[in-house]
């Protein structure tokens, strides 16, 4: 492939993908706000349209034409930016999922239905998302409000001692699979269930299973959701960091949070749960196209994400670092051990 | 040729943001443009597929080692350095010695004993550093110094630790 192919099979994948994203990032809200809702006997957003299924939009709107303001206080240029960073890096993020499998539109071989399929994809994740938290911590810091600076703090703290449980968490994965590269990280799990990395079948289950749970964990943590929503914890610091925040802003703010979740999950899909493979190796189930599969999944995890928002009451932020740093982190150390013997026990 | 200009692009941000970290009044936007230089080199290890140091790179200085400097830097909670007023033989003084390094270094760089200091386009094979070739590296050839800088690390966060204690022990 020369240059100019690779440029425009890329600008048709983002012109694809990129509008179904912020589509699914809206339905977000409105799926998150309904089930909230009805997980406390509530109806959710029912007025604008049947099942207010067009509360996203008035909501977009409502955000769209309010006043922007930059407090007196602020530090104009790093508040501007800092939205901006977030935004950056979670869109920059997307563009390593890999959706779905190789695609042809119009005679056009246009590879996997992933923007990028970087042999270090792994990598460049965790090196975007580590770019991420300048976008929150500079929000905080550029606001010069004390609440936001807090919320700043913790925020920065927090993700940075779950990233490391993250890396670590999925290790266990890359040492299975051999490759960093995502689409290679799909393909080793082929022909059914019981090959997904989180059934992990050359070490008996326990690596599998407790790397998944410590990405989720950690997962959680890096996205800010509750029960790890100490940034924003709004009984204490108004809002945490995005406090002085409107408008369009604070809207980026929001879009960045949720597409976060989209990463996480579809990471989480692709690592342990086999991405777009079908679950069963039954030739009726291999026909559904594989974005199919991989969007379910991701609904499912996204999903899971709401239910323990929905149940699960704030961690005090003592009680977040040592679970961090004395549980989560040994712990994903320990478990490496253990799926690096059975390995090589395995052969 | 995209790598040509890509490289310039690169190698510009490099330059400018460096000058950025010396340059600027505030310690936060210091401390940013050496993530901005950061992120710049991490580029140009990517123009040389060097991809697992680029990302390495952008994760451990950018994402661990400067969000600790940024942390530092807002909680000390400084303001805007006052500009050092210096005398007009500090400033001629200084920059006799800048331009005489400048002079210096071209000089070295011309000498034939040290032509092998100058940039030149060595062979590299396709696959050099993938994360494949550079374990392979670390794990055999170089499994020594790679064990030792470890231990090396290892004493260092525990005499951190151990430091840390002490302090704590004191007060109570």
């Amino acid at each position: 492939m020369n240059v100019l192919q690779i440029l425009l099979y890329s600008t048709i994948k983002i012109a694809v993908l990129f509008p179904v994203i912020l589509l699914v990032v809206a339905y977000m809200v409105w799926l998150e706000r309904k089930l909230l809702g009805h997980f406390q006997q509530r109806l959710g957003p029912y007025r604008v349209g049947p099942f207010g299924l067009l509360q996203p939009i008035a909501d977009g709107i409502k955000l769209f034409l309010k006043e922007d303001i930059i407090p007196n206080n602020a530090d104009r240029v790093l508040f501007i930016a800092a939205p901006l960073i977030t935004i950056c890096t979670a869109i920059m993020a997307i563009a390593i999922i890999p959706f779905g499998p190789p695609v042809t539109i119009a005679g056009m071989e246009l590879g996997n239905l992933q923007i990028a399929d970087l042999n270090v994809g792994l990598l460049y994740l965790f090196g975007i998302t580590s770019l991420g938290v300048y976008g929150i911590f500079l929000a905080g810091w550029s606001s010069g409000n004390k609440y936001s600076l807090l919320g700043a703090l913790r925020s920065s703290s927090q993700i940075f001692s779950y990233e490391l449980t993250l890396g670590l968490s999925v290790v266990t994965v890359l040492m299975a699979a051999g490759t960093f590269q995502l689409s290679g990280i799909i393909a080793s799990q082929d022909h059914g269930f019981w090959n997904w990395w989180i059934f992990s079948p050359q070490w008996g289950v326990i690596p599998g299973l407790i790397g998944f749970f410590l990405y989720m964990v950690s997962a959680f943590a890096e996205t800010n959701r509750v029960p790890f929503d100490l940034p924003e914890a709004e009984t204490e610091l108004v809002a945490g960091y995005h406090t002085e925040y409107s408008s369009m802003k604070f809207a980026m703010f929001f879009m960045a949070e949720y597409m976060n979740m989209i990463v996480v999950a579809s990471i989480a899909t692709t690592l342990f749960l086999g991405g777009w493979l079908a679950p069963l190796p039954l030739p009726l189930l291999e026909k559904v196209p594989g974005v199919i599969w991989f969007s379910a999944k991701v609904f499912v995890i996204l999903v899971f994400f709401i239910w323990v928002r929905a149940t699960l009451p704030r961690f005090r932020y003592d009680q977040l670092m040592s679970f961090g740093w004395k549980f989560l982190l040994p712990l994903a150390l320990a478990n490496i051990m253990i799926a690096a013997i059975g390995l090589i026990l395995a052969g | 040729m995209i790598g040509d200009l890509l490289f310039i692009v690169f190698a510009a941000l490099t330059f400018f943001f460096g000058l950025g970290v010396i340059v600027a009044r505030n310690p936060m936007y210091s401390a940013l443009s050496l993530v901005a230089v950061l992120i710049s080199m991490a580029g140009l290890f990517l123009l040389l597929h060097a991809e697992f140091l680029a990302w390495i790179l952008v994760i451990v200085y950018t994402g661990a080692v400067m969000v600790l400097m940024i942390f530092v830097i807002s909680l000390l909670n400084l303001q805007k350095e006052e500009p050092i007023q210096f005398t007009a033989i500090r400033k001629w003084g200084v920059a006799m010695i800048g331009l005489f390094g400048i002079l210096f270094s071209i000089y070295v760089f011309q000498d034939p004993l040290v032509s092998y200091l100058r940039p030149q386009a060595l062979p590299v094979p396709p696959e050099w550093g993938a994360v494949e070739m550079l374990a392979v590296d670390l794990f055999t050839r170089y499994l020594l110094p790679f064990e030792l800088a470890s231990v090396l690390l290892t004493a260092a966060v525990i005499g951190a630790v151990v430091i840390a204690r002490k302090d704590a022990s004191a007060k109570e």
